[in-house]
């Protein structure tokens, strides 16, 4: 997995697809719970997830934003229309925020790591990294 | 454009397995909330066994839906909170009592607004209210359960979520929309208004 420049992307499905199989199961069989939406700061929370996860397989990558951007779009429209969880023009929106949410914190979350990546503090900074992002979005959230 | 390929695939493929478990689901889910929804609305409406769906056709804009049983009214409410929309069923008795009150849907911040699904305690203190509910903020005198006047109206204080005021409100809100739906009253009164 060593050279996959996407492989990000395939993370962010994966971590997607899990996810919304698991919402599909509490919907079937616990109809009444309250499920989470798919808004900014659960983007967010997907996307940090899915950056983890090619960090610590892969090492991570570099660059490619306008191809990110475009198959993040996908999953984030495609995905939730699969599984019932989006109308087609609500998908929609769903992929033009979902591909600018992913591309703007795939391009954070690389750049801390660039910035943390000696030492050993290596080993935690993503992790941590990904909190505070994931923090900073809750707190966009509200603002907006 | 090989590099694209294998990610491209895997969102589709992904995709198609969503889409045939959702589907192989379907029936069970929908069989399941029907089953799910009646149960929620008789255990909200104690004495109610069965329900019928009233179109609602009022000015409020609090309010999305009513389903009426024999002793009072289930109504389902929706209003801003601080991070979006908060969907909630109360249960006013027909005297104009709340009996019951529950979150359905809302994506408030965890660790505060959303500890408006399980705050089983504040919650409580809407039980018996009948409309006239105002949150009850750190910087006032009033304590909780108590009544005043504000504007002219009576209030009944309750106290809010800690660190979630605008939650707090949008659920009092709901409450008294629900309430004013049963009782008739004016829904740009202080009963309403004063809530949030």
């Amino acid at each position: 997995m060593k050279n996959s420049k996407y492989f990000l992307i395939t993370a962010l499905a994966v971590v997607m697809g899990i996810a919304l199989l698991v919402m599909t199961l509490v919907r079937t069989f616990i109809p009444m719970a309250v499920m989470p939406r798919l808004d900014i700061p659960n983007m967010v929370l997907l996307s940090v997830v899915a950056l983890l996860l090619e960090h610590y397989l892969t090492g991570g990558s570099k660059g490619g934003y306008v191809v990110i951007f475009l198959l993040s779009a996908l999953a984030f429209g495609l995905l939730p229309l699969a599984a019932f969880f989006a109308q087609p023009l609500e998908a929609l929106k769903l992929a033009a925020v979902g591909g600018c949410v992913f591309t703007a914190v795939a391009w954070i979350f690389r750049s801390m790591q660039e910035r943390l990546s000696s030492g050993p503090v290596a080993r935690i900074a993503p992790v941590m990294g990904a909190l505070g992002i994931y923090l900073a979005a809750q707190c966009f959230a509200g603002i907006l | 454009m090989k590099k694209i390929l294998f990610p491209l695939l895997s969102v589709l493929l992904i995709a198609v397995v969503l889409f045939g478990a959702s589907w192989a689901l379907r029936s069970v889910a929908q069989a399941n909330a029907q089953k799910e929804h009646l149960r929620l609305l008789q255990t909200l409406l104690p004495g109610s066994e069965s329900f019928t769906l009233e179109s609602y056709t009022g000015d409020d804009a609090n309010i999305r839906s009513v389903h009426k049983g024999e002793n009072g009214f289930v109504i389902e409410t929706c209003t801003y909170g601080y991070a979006g929309e908060i969907t909630m069923l109360i249960g006013v008795s027909n005297e104009g009592k709340v009996v019951g009150l529950r979150v359905l849907d809302m994506s408030e911040t965890l660790g505060l607004g959303a500890n408006a699904l399980t705050d089983y305690e504040f919650l409580a203190q809407f039980l018996n209210t009948e409309g006239d509910v105002a949150i009850q903020t750190g910087g006032e005198d009033a304590f909780s359960g108590a009544t005043g006047t504000a504007g002219g109206d009576a209030q009944t204080y309750v106290d809010g979520i800690t660190g979630a005021t605008v939650t707090s409100k949008a659920i009092a809100r709901s409450v008294n929309s629900a309430v004013a739906y049963v009782t008739g009253a004016d829904i740009d009164s202080g009963a309403t208004s004063w809530g949030g």
